[in-house]
């Protein structure tokens, strides 16, 4: 089964060959177009509707970040409280976004949390009504981004199939609508973390220098929005030292542990630089200021969790029951899809999401092709990046806020990917992926293989036995 | 009749039980005036001032309206600003008034540390005698008070302008009092210490880290662009010289022009000294060794 999971090429052709309407899809170039679009919609048509949170005024205060770049030792990047808040690329966004769309970086004024909105909207804390539409609309692009992105690793770790119900279970799922449509800087996050865990996945393929760069940027980059990914350029490091170790004992294959290794133990150097350049304010002082800021987000998370006792996370295992109760019942995308079918059949209740269930099944599925691929390989550097992010959440959450959980999301869509990729793989090898041989005029050619369902030159006809790409 | 006086007695004697046993109810809601200084002996404050900031001696205020002044005054003392709220009747000119906040704040010692003299005292006098009406409003401030983070005199007198008078000419006291702590509170957080001028050697690397360290990024563009060329590849003398000044001496030199660039505030240095990290990662990747099959695998 083994083989179903590596991807190949997928060429969908319509018609018959030499008539004037008969064209080729390629899946793998049509599907992100898809999910693009149909993710975009979803957010946009949220961005007027979804419930404002106060949190959405820091980062567009914030936008002029992206200006004063200009200006990297001016007064914005001094030793202050809110360069001490929050890393910068999320500022950098939004300011970014409102460029784009026509507006200017000057903004409201920063929301205090210690009074109510009507003191805030007096004090003009309260953004503009354009400025708040148009920084949601970045972040609506940048959600659809990465369900593009979500897609692409599943397509490329595993199928076409766990690539499109990756994609698809991120692009619907509520959690992700709700931050997609709101301005806020978790969406980029995940957008890095799916990227790095894509080039992981193409630098355990192919270790190069060129991806090794890419990845330690890019977790960098993700330390510059929200510090986290920045840490797993820790435990990469003590991977490659493990692939070495395990080299000596002649436990993996040697060759591609010798060419990997070094360019993991390099991962927290690349990623640090790249935190620090990100953010002016770390420039005279990149330790004691890097410190600086982990310090101020440990203490605001203690702040919050006296703050707001109902939302206290005493340990990890009670944070594993909050996002069990978070990703089950409240967001969950087969719950909500579920829930809309039976409403549509007139039927009103509360169903049970099984996104946790298919992830679970993901994981299964992920340890398998770890073990069948190796420690060297793409698969094992994505899952060791996913666990590490999805631990640093479970260990490091200790407020109950439903932002956080948006990590989480993006590790449920693309196990759930997997799922799916392994259901196909089964169906498959039943042949139940003959209902192609239902639609008229369609061949679905796979990888090296020839075509599943060869057209007659003289009739145009097709086979009757055409099975499908995944294969 | 002396039934009828008797039940006259009995009632009286009910009343007065009852109005002893509500007097102490009725006072708790009522709102006495501070005790606190006058004009002629400003006297020692009623409790520390980590305890009572403010002091509603003309009664105006609510308990609610002055637990919510304390909570944002003390919010204001947390935040590095040590302050008193007074608010009572005088007769003070703005002059008089400014003096009798100042020697408020030294009597009372309204300072973070024993002469630190970094505090304020917000004085309110209002001139309620039939000769003359008015509100004088007072931010008396210690010689070290200001600049602090984003309140500098001239942010103080747009908060007094604009929140303190604006709201207290109004007729709404509270808000004007409680605005003006919020906005000063608001300056003391959210903006930067001003920032200290260069001197000495740093001063001078700002003035000429611009122009070393475009030359620096210049010429080892140059240098990477001939060797990365067709003809730089084929001849080139002295290949292991250029090639260890592209693969050690680009980097050390990178870093080092942006601390130096850093050291002098120099935005086109550190610019520079970008360019030449980007040079030298561009290297590093192009000698990439790993462009065997060998090492490819699944995915």
């Amino acid at each position: 089964m083994i083989e179903r999971f590596t991807p190949r090429t997928t060429i969908v052709r319509i018609g018959r060959t030499g008539q004037p309407w008969a064209f080729t899809l390629r899946p793998a170039l049509l599907v992100p177009f898809l999910l693009l679009a149909l993710s975009l919609a979803i957010n946009l048509a949220h961005v007027p509707t979804t419930e404002f949170h106060p949190d959405e005024t820091r980062w567009i205060n914030r936008a002029h970040y992206f200006t004063d770049l200009g200006d990297p030792f001016g007064p914005t990047w001094e030793d202050q409280y809110l360069t001490r808040g929050q890393p910068p690329l999320g500022s950098y966004l939004m300011g970014l976004g409102l460029v784009l769309q026509g507006r200017d970086t000057v903004t409201n004024g920063v929301w205090d949390f210690a009074y109510g909105a009507d003191w805030n909207t007096a004090a003009g804390a309260m953004p503009d009504q354009a400025d708040l539409d148009a920084a949601r609309r970045t972040n609506a692009a940048v959600a659809a981004i990465t369900v593009v992105v979500v897609f692409t690793i599943g397509n490329a770790m595993a199928g076409l199939v766990a690539g499109t119900a990756g994609g698809l279970l991120l692009a619907v799922h509520p959690l992700h609508i709700w931050i997609g449509s709101q301005a806020l800087s978790d969406q980029l996050l995940i957008l890095l973390v799916a990227l790095a865990l894509l080039v992981a996945l193409r630098l355990g393929r192919s270790p190069s220098r060129g991806l090794a760069l890419a990845l330690g940027i890019l977790l960098g980059l993700g330390g510059a929005t929200k510090l986290s990914p920045m840490l797993l350029a820790f435990p990469l490091a003590l991977y490659g030292a493990g692939l070495l170790v395990l080299d000596r004992f002649d436990l993996v294959n040697r060759a591609k542990a010798r060419s990997l290794a070094p360019l993991l133990l390099i991962q927290p150097l690349i990623a640090v630089a790249t935190f620090v350049i990100s953010y002016p304010y770390l420039w005279p002082s990149p330790v004691r200021r890097t410190w600086n800021l982990f310090q101020l987000r440990a203490q605001e998370m203690d702040e919050q969790a006296a703050a707001w006792p109902n939302v206290n996370i005493a340990h990890p295992i009670e944070a594993i029951e909050r996002i069990y109760q978070r990703l089950t019942w409240q967001f969950s995308a087969t719950g909500n899809l579920a829930e809309g079918a039976l409403g549509w059949l007139g039927i009103q209740a509360d169903v049970w999401g099984i996104d946790l269930l298919l992830a679970l099944v993901g994981i299964g599925v992920l340890a398998w092709l770890v073990i069948r691929r190796g420690l060297t390989s793409g698969t094992a550097l994505l899952a060791f990046l996913l666990a590490g992010q999805v631990g640093a959440i479970v260990v490091g959450m200790k407020v109950d806020f439903y932002r956080y959980h948006l990590p989480i999301v993006l590790a449920v869509a693309i196990l759930a990917g997997l799922g799916f990729q392994l259901a196909w793989a089964w169906l498959a090898e039943r042949g139940a992926a003959r209902f192609w041989n239902i639609l008229p005029g369609v061949t679905v050619e796979t990888g090296d293989h020839a075509p599943h369902r060869p057209h007659d030159a003289a009739t145009g006809t097709a086979s009757p036995t055409a099975k499908t790409g995944s294969h | 009749m002396r039934r009828q006086a008797s039940l006259l007695l009995a009632i009286a004697a009910l009343v007065t039980i009852l109005a002893s046993v509500a007097a102490p109810t009725a006072a708790q809601d009522v709102d006495p005036p501070d005790p606190g200084p006058e004009p002629a002996a400003i006297g020692e404050p009623v409790a520390p001032l980590t305890d009572k900031r403010v002091y509603d001696m003309a009664n105006l205020l609510n308990n609610e309206q002055e637990a919510s002044i304390e909570s944002d005054a003390n919010r204001l003392a947390r935040h590095g600003i040590p302050n008193v709220v007074v608010v009572h009747f005088s007769t003070l000119s703005p002059e008089e008034a400014g003096a009798f906040a100042a020697e408020i704040r030294r009597q009372w010692g309204v300072e973070s540390n024993p002469g630190a003299d970094d505090g304020l005292v917000l004085l309110v006098s209002i001139n309620d005698t039939e000769e003359n009406q008015g509100i004088v409003t007072t931010l008396s401030w210690g010689d070290n008070a200001l600049p602090h983070y984003g309140v500098t005199s001239a942010t103080a007198a747009d908060i007094k302008r604009a929140w303190l008078d604006r709201y207290i000419d109004g007729g709404n006291l509270f808000e004007g009092i409680v605005f003006a702590l919020r906005r000063l509170i608001y300056h003391s957080i959210y903006d930067p210490a001003p920032q200290a001028p260069l001197t000495g050697a740093r001063a001078d690397l700002g003035a000429i880290m611009p122009a070393a360290g475009i030359a620096l990024a210049a010429g080892a563009l140059a240098l990477a662009g001939w060797c990365w060329s067709p003809q730089g590849r084929q001849r080139r003398p002295r290949q292991e010289l250029t090639d260890l000044a592209l693969q050690w001496g680009v980097p050390i030199l990178a870093a080092a022009v942006f601390a130096l660039s850093v050291a002098g505030r120099s935005g086109w240095g550190v610019a520079a000294g970008l360019v030449l990290l980007g040079i030298a990662m561009a290297d590093w990747v192009a000698r990439d060794p790993r462009q065997v099959p060998e090492t490819r695998g699944a995915p």
